[in-house]
């Protein structure tokens, strides 16, 4: 019918070739759902390599960025701008352990439904959960349903290249497109001639940005618009060190460079003890301190590490008498070497360990202060000194925009 | 992220097992020995076992003619209801090794907790005045204890049998019967330090309300009762000293310098639920046995007359310095530093601390001095 079709269009008069259908994969989650935002995207890639692994004669792409769908005149609008001739939309409810999904298909050639199916999952438990029986019911549904066109357009004995613009900040650098690295010009674009049909990753960089991964599948010529946010210059975070005391800090991000400082406190006046003593700790002491470090990681890994190093004094605010420094151990020396993770476009969880160096006049009576009950892990005691290798500290840290 | 999570937690976990690195008490100790002078070269460790309900170690080193010497001594502490006195000889050099102990059980220990206990003086080979309560029954009056400790003989015996406590063998000494101490105290002695002086408050056992003040003298031969300060007369002080006190804090201010001589004494008042003190002293001379008295300011627990004329008190570990109308001069956290006494040395007067840090279930110690006129030094 479609050969029929596009012989009445003036098409296949001449020699003929087989071009493959290409079908748009959307997943949408209802905001009622346990989903998060990016569950989405990772089940519709499992979907995805399922249904190429089934119908290799269909190319399967994901539109570029998400955008509202709700409507099957949004689907084909999404769907021509992607580059794709037909859609298939997951739409998702539930949670992880009770999904419920409504799938639809649509042929916009033929302008014609080519499935509806609504079923639940309640095995998958996670992303990791999502395996190829899971599939099995729609990748069955989908199979076969594209045939390919036939097409008169004379077929090149040399490949052919689609042109990718990239707009995005002037001087950005883009990589993993080949080399060399692309810089975007003063005009804020920049071009590169790529295999078509392909998937492509690549990252944009820009001192003060935070750097952009994107992935894009390339079926013809085509732009991308990036969206770079400026890297803050300030930051907070709230922490709690050694599971006891909390914290607050306030950071600074040195432009143009990973290098931070870092100043807040700590205080164990209103700690948790979680120990024999109780649940609360209501030591008087509370630490200031201040430190410098250096992110070794790019902003945008999913690890990010660094260290920092700084000292801190320690403040002895008993009732009724006035704050002083301790004079058994009054600051230390503290190294930390962390890692943190973003939760959010904003914010980022932390785990530090953090040796410190207490210079003391008297290690017996901070041997002491420890409990009778040590050995203390993690502590060595010298003649004007102690080492704690064993501390740690856990937070949050937020970054604005 | 997802193996974020469950190693964080790993590590709240852990850490939430670490002990931290602070204590109230030792950082306000800290405080206070970084202007004093340490008596022991290296740290004291008492090979000892001891009950972990056991608190307020206190080290006493025994007194030379050069002065405390920390090779030997006593340590006091208390468990429950319990003073202890355990003589410590010195095994190697920083390492003693306990001897004989006595315990002594107080049936109601607050207020006057931590153990009451004096200064050691030596007497003949070496003494401890362990003045504590005994006991068995804590309104007699007859409650004081005189051991007789020799640590580097490893001994520790009670003087006088205690049938008849030492008390009443002083008071027989004297000649007075019918008299049970309810005060003692142990003063710095003579500027040339070759000895110390004690003073004791006895109570008429038969007649309410009269009271009798007696002095001894110990030398490195004898305890030797000096002549009363005040004659050997019961004196009336049924006007400011409840009836029936069976315990109190006293000192007698013998110093010619500070005339008339007072006398102090400091006690719970249960009706009130607080320490009062008051001062007495004869007029125009003493031992005209005409009694002038007076309430003092001080609500704590006295527990030195120094040889400045000061009192001083350390109840909660918060040291209070009071001049002899009770007027506060000073006060500044002891933390853990434990008051042990006042010792003349080369002709000026110290007072002398020990704190007790305790660490891999091991008793440590250190002895600190600091002259007496300059305990002021030590507020911030």
């Amino acid at each position: 019918m479609l050969a029929t079709l596009f012989c009445a269009l003036g098409f296949g008069q001449e020699s003929v070739r087989l071009v493959p259908r290409r079908v748009m994969l959307v997943a949408t989650v209802s905001q009622e759902s346990g989903f998060a935002p990016g569950d989405a995207l990772m089940i519709v890639r499992s979907l995805h390599q399922r249904l190429q692994e089934a119908d290799r004669d269909v190319i399967f792409v994901e539109p570029e960025m998400d955008a509202p769908a709700a409507t099957q005149e949004d689907l084909a609008a999404l769907a021509g701008r992607t580059g794709a001739d037909s859609w298939l939309q997951v739409s998702l409810q539930g949670d992880w352990t009770s999904a419920r999904l409504h799938v639809r298909a649509f042929d916009l050639l033929l302008r014609t439904s080519v499935a509806d199916l609504a079923m639940s999952r309640t095995s998958w438990g996670s992303a990791g959960g999502l395996s190829q029986e899971t599939w099995t019911e729609i990748t069955q549904a989908i199979a076969g349903k594209y045939p390919m066109l036939e097409s008169s357009a004379p077929a090149s004995a040399a490949p052919q290249l689609a042109r990718l613009i990239i707009r995005a900040l002037p001087g950005s650098l883009v990589t993993g497109l080949g080399s060399p690295p692309l810089r975007i010009g003063k005009d804020g674009t920049a071009f590169r001639m790529l295999p078509p049909l392909k998937e492509y990753s690549f990252r944009t960089d820009l001192v003060g940005y935070v750097p952009v991964s994107t992935r894009i599948y390339l079926s013809a010529d085509r732009e991308v618009d990036l969206r770079q946010v400026k890297s803050s210059t300030w930051g907070l975070e709230a922490s709690l060190a050694d599971s006891r005391a909390p914290g607050a800090d306030i950071s600074v991000y040195f432009p143009a460079s990973s290098l931070f400082a870092r100043t807040g406190f700590s205080t164990y006046a209103l700690g948790l003890a979680l120990d024999s003593r109780g649940i609360l700790l209501d030591m008087p002491l509370t630490n200031l301190s201040l430190q410098f470090g250096t992110y070794l990681s790019p902003e945008d890994r999913l690890f990010r590490f660094y260290v920092a190093v700084g000292g801190f004094v320690r403040m002895v605010h008993a009732p009724d008498t006035r704050p002083l420094l301790d004079r058994l151990a009054p600051a230390g020396i503290r190294l930390a070497v962390g890692t943190e993770v973003p939760v959010s476009d904003r914010g980022k969880l932390y785990l530090e360990l953090t040796p410190t160096f207490y210079p003391t006049s008297s290690p017996d009576a901070l041997r002491a202060a420890l409990g009778q009950d040590n050995g203390a892990p993690g502590w060595a005691f010298g003649p004007g000194e102690a080492l704690n290798i064993l501390s740690f500290r856990v937070g949050y840290r937020w970054r604005p925009g | 992220m997802k193996p974020f999570l469950p190693i964080a937690a790993a590590v709240l976990l852990c850490s939430s097992c670490m002990p931290v690195p602070f204590d109230l008490a030792l950082s306000q100790g800290a405080a206070a020995t970084s202007r004093m002078t340490r008596v022991n070269t290296s740290l004291i460790t008492v090979k000892t076992g001891f009950d972990p309900s056991t608190r307020d170690f206190a080290f006493y080193p025994q007194i030379l003619a050069s002065g405390p010497d920390c090779s030997n001594g006593f340590v006091v502490s208390a468990r429950d209801l319990s003073p202890q006195v355990t003589a410590v000889k010195e095994a190697s050099p920083g390492t003693l090794n306990s001897y004989s102990g006595q315990s002594f059980f107080i049936a109601n220990p607050d207020p006057y907790a931590p153990p009451y206990a004096a200064w050691p003086v030596q007497v003949g080979t070496s003494y401890f005045l362990g003045i504590t309560f005994d006991a068995l029954d804590p309104f007699n009056l007859s409650s004081y204890i005189l051991l007789q400790g020799d640590p580097v003989a490893g001994t520790m015996t009670t003087v006088g049998g205690f049938s008849g406590p030492m008390a009443s063998r002083i008071l027989s000494d004297l000649g007075v019967g019918n008299a049970g101490v309810i005060g003692a105290s142990v003063s710095a002695g003579d500027t040339a330090g070759t000895f110390k002086r004690v003073h004791w408050l006895g109570a008429n056992t038969g007649v309410p309300g009269q009271y009798l003040e007696i002095a001894g003298q110990v030398s490195a031969a004898a305890l030797v009762m000096s002549a009363t300060p005040r004659g050997l007369f019961w004196a009336d002080l049924s006007a400011f000293i409840p009836n029936g006190l069976t315990r109190c804090m006293y000192f007698y201010d013998e110093d010619p310098a500070r005339l008339p001589n007072r006398s102090f004494a400091s006690w719970w008042d249960t009706g009130k639920g607080g320490w009062v003190s008051y001062a007495w002293w004869e007029e125009p001379t003493t031992g005209s046995g005409v009694y002038f008295h007076k309430q003092l300011p001080i609500d704590h627990r006295l527990d030195a007359l120094l040889s400045t004329g000061q009192l001083l008190s350390t109840e909660g570990s918060m040291a209070r310095l009071y001049d002899r109308d009770g007027n506060l001069q000073a006060s500044f956290p002891l933390g853990n530093l434990v008051y042990i006494g006042e010792e003349y040395v080369g002709g000026a007067a110290r007072c002398y601390f020990s704190q007790c840090l305790i660490y891999d279930h091991t008793l440590h110690f250190n002895v600190y001095w600091i002259a007496t006129d300059q305990l002021t030094t030590l507020v911030d």
